[in-house]
């Protein structure tokens, strides 16, 4: 069910790179540790009640 | 006389439509004998979803090197997000989904396989995910199962010829070259008719009449069909149109289109062919022939569907469309346009006659299964039609709209009903409010309706509703009062189709918006073939408002109604796939039961989960997770009101490239499961729990590696791992030897 998982405001936001991490490497990809998450996906063409009573 | 009959894309693939067949069968009945067929709404999905066209487009796409390109940049603003979204899937899955779409329509036309619900999931999943491979190659233009939409309006005339010359994003420029030129070329036809019922068949349809006009300028090209009753008159003042077509029919197209053949014959002059818009050839001007009162339906031969490729549609059986009657014998709804425009009238053929079709059809097609393409269910039909398909010995199952006719539908004609095959009814419920319901003029009250409505589940037949949110000043009160009696109420209703009320210039609502509170209309002014306006209310709900309330609508219908789960499947193939499923396993409570709650069996619970054998992943240097949800969370419709068409304005993308937060780099990892045609979107660290799942360790050992605070985590995150179908199912106990 694409709709019952609906995040948090904090799951919303990427995590942060700590500031060791920025100084490092100010462009490096930011670590998010530890994040347990999965999703299925939820590609664009997911259809809408309207497009089908349509037809 | 050849006449060539065109249904032209986008419509629905799991069965023929009805207006072809009608027009064959009067022209045959009035002598036309050479009278072809052409579904090219099926014939250009079936191509589309092919293994060779498919691999074609995924070559064309470029995915794995676009990818790259935008995995290197430093963060992804809006519009990357989008190609993001779209590249990502092609580089996990395109040469998959390429290399099975033949097993995936095989499936879904083989009648033992399509039952397999799993293997129809599959089915499903890959046709969608082919089609947006497809359609990538024409972005933003989008082809889905139930939709076309291109990045030009249809409510703008010169959006639609600037469509039919685009090469990169029309689709069926292409097609219609390859493959219906050379068999229109073959026929030879000397007239065509387009049927164009659709706003999404009207770019297809002008593009086709532009390449026929290219190769033979001299066939006679005319079109009708539902959408021409609300758009021909503006059409016509566009005089690019006249170079593509010779005429439009208006409304019923049988007689027009016979006296069309005899012009072409011939044997008549253009102007005498009734309800046609042409242009004079010799003055140029726009002529409109006079409105010939309809056919006497009891007349109409039973409709013709030889020579349309009934084997090519996705359904594993046919569901023939019947019209037992034409026009709504109600013709009171305020927001309804059926009698205003379409009308004139109600008619309705003989209960023996329609009886008698479903034999002649049953006979020529080996078809037991029918959709009666009728408004609603006349009273005197609900109640002898049963009975008359009983004593003729027919055994067939059909379903069809009705109203909430609470002195019809009494426990016994829904019992007779159910027993001459009737296993579905949509009904026009609109609102639970006995003030919004008679502002509508719907004639009836929801309290007799749920009896009715129970009376008609405990029948055995499925309940579909029909809900309307945001009729003119109804409040969002009102409405969520709606969404909790249809909650309330849910062991009655299968089914609801929801939709936003629009505003038809056609309709009364909008003849008397006055009575109605509507205190503002906003026409577009570039929109000269616009029918829907948007508009402001002096009390209930905003436009955003009612937007609003219709997607809590549609998140609550998918979480409570077992039908919309499951990627919502069964109701994209709304047609008959659905229908077809409540045939093969009885009633409502089989299917629910045997196919859409089965017991769930995930491997969570074995002692060393092991990870699906059949697994394709792709590390991503962005979260595809998080990009689904940013893409999701922006409503097209509440940005700005398109009502044929949800992709977004130039404009409204390039503020969303500006202001909207970008999305910076996370890695993750892209899961699909080749077993069922899913795919998930891990993070870094789920990823890890996944690749440990090998099988080898026991679940302490796989979150070992994980440090101690957060192994409760880790142990959640295998579960998920297992709900989410990625691991191999727990092996079945040992049974206990029995004594001998």
């Amino acid at each position: 069910m694409k709709d019952e998982k609906k995040p948090t405001e904090a799951e919303r936001k990427p995590a942060q790179p700590t500031s060791a991490e920025q100084e490092a490497d100010p462009k490096a990809p930011k670590k998010a540790p530890y994040v347990f998450k999965i999703l299925p996906a939820d590609p664009k063409n997911a259809f809408d009640f309207e497009d089908v009573a349509d037809k | 006389m050849k006449v060539a009959l065109v249904f032209p894309p986008q419509g629905h693939f799991t069965q023929p439509y009805l207006s072809l067949p009608s027009l064959a069968a009067y022209l045959k009945q009035h002598g036309v004998r050479d009278v072809w067929q052409l579904d090219e709404n099926i014939a250009a999905y079936d191509h589309f979803l092919s293994r060779e066209r498919l691999q074609r487009s995924l070559a064309r796409s470029g995915a794995d090197e676009r990818l790259r390109e935008l995995e290197r940049k430093p963060e992804l603003v809006f519009t990357d997000m989008e190609d993001y979204q779209a590249l990502s899937e092609i580089a996990l899955i395109g040469p998959e989904v390429a290399a099975s779409i033949e097993e995936a329509k095989r499936v879904l036309r083989s009648p033992r396989e399509f039952y397999d619900y799993e293997r129809y999931l599959w089915a499903g999943r890959t046709v969608e995910q082919a089609l947006r491979l497809f359609s990538r190659e024409y972005a933003p233009t989008r082809l889905t199962a139930h939709g076309f939409v291109m990045r030009y309006r249809v409510e703008r005339s010169a959006e639609i010829v600037a469509a039919l010359s685009d090469e990169r994003e029309n689709p069926y420029l292409e097609f219609f070259r390859e493959h219906t030129l050379p068999r229109l070329k073959t026929i030879d036809p000397d007239l065509i008719g387009i049927s164009i019922t659709f706003p999404s068949q009207a770019i297809p349809a002008l593009t086709l009449a532009r390449l026929v006009k290219q190769w033979k300028p001299s066939v006679h090209i005319t079109v009708g069909g539902g959408l021409l009753a609300y758009v021909a008159d503006k059409l016509s003042r566009r005089d690019e149109v006249w170079s593509l077509i010779d005429s439009m029919v208006m409304l019923e197209g049988e007689r027009p289109l016979l006296q069309l053949c005899e012009v072409v014959a011939g044997e008549r002059e253009l102007s005498s062919v009734t309800n046609l818009v042409y242009r004079d050839a010799a003055t140029g001007e726009v002529q409109k022939t006079p409105h010939e009162s309809p056919l006497d339906i009891h007349t109409l031969p039973t409709p013709d569907f030889d020579g349309l490729p009934l084997d090519r549609y996705l359904s594993p059986e046919l569901v023939l469309p019947l019209a037992a009657t034409r026009g709504c014998y109600w013709g009171k709804c305020v927001f309804c346009t059926l009698y205003t425009v379409i009308g004139p009238g109600y008619r309705g053929r003989s209960i023996e006659q329609t009886v008698e079709d479903m034999r002649i059809l049953q006979e020529r097609h080996g078809v037991s299964n029918f959709y009666l393409a009728i408004e609603d269910l006349p009273p005197n039909m609900a109640r002898r039609f049963p009975q008359a398909i009983l004593e003729a010995g027919l055994k067939v199952n059909w379903w069809c709209d009705a109203r909430l006719e609470h002195e019809v539908f009494t426990e016994e004609v829904c019992r007779d009903m159910a027993a001459s095959g009737c296993k579905r009814i949509a009904f026009g419920f609109e609102s639970s409010s006995t003030r919004v319901l008679e502002a509508m003029c719907k004639g009836i009250d929801p309290e007799k309706s749920l009896e009715l409505i129970r009376r008609t589940h405990e029948a055995g037949i499925s309940v579909t509703l029909y809900v309307m949110v945001g009729f003119p000043t109804e409040t969002r009160e009102e409405a969520l009062a709606t969404l909790r009696t249809i909650l309330e109420h849910q062991r009655w209703i299968q089914e609801v189709s929801v939709r936003v009320f629009y505003l038809d210039e056609t309709s009364e609502v909008f003849r008397r918006r006055s009575e109605f509170d509507i205190v503002e209309i906003f026409p577009d002014p570039e929109a000269d073939l616009q029918v829907y306006y948007d508009f402001r209310t002096g009390s209930g709900m905003s436009r955003a408002e009612a937007r609003q309330t219709y997607l809590e609508f549609t998140r609550a219908l998918r979480s409570h109604f077992p039908v919309f789960q499951n990627t919502n499947m069964l109701y994209h193939e709304l047609k008959s796939h659905y229908f077809l499923y409540l045939v093969k396993h009885g009633s409502w409570e089989q299917l629910k039961e045997l196919v859409l709650e089965p017991a769930v069996t995930a491997g969570e619970g074995s002692p060393r989960p092991r990870r699906r054998a059949r697994l394709v992943e792709r590390e991503l240097a962005f979260d595809r997770g998080e990009i689904d949800r940013t893409l999701a969370s922006i409503d097209s419709a509440t940005v700005r009101p398109r009502y044929q068409s949800d992709l977004f304005e130039a404009e409204d993308l390039a503020r969303f490239d500006r202001e909207l937060e970008p999305a910076l780099p996370s890695p993750a990892r892209l899961v699909y499961n080749a077993e069922s045609g899913e795919v998930q979107c891990l993070s870094a660290a789920a990823a890890e729990v996944l690749r440990r799942c090998d099988g080898s360790r026991t679940l302490e050992q796989v979150v070992e590696v994980f440090p101690e605070e957060v192994r409760a985590d880790a142990r959640r995150c295998v579960q998920e791992i297992a709900r989410a179908g990625l691991l191999e199912p727990r092996p079945p106990e040992p049974q206990p030897a029995l004594p001998l």
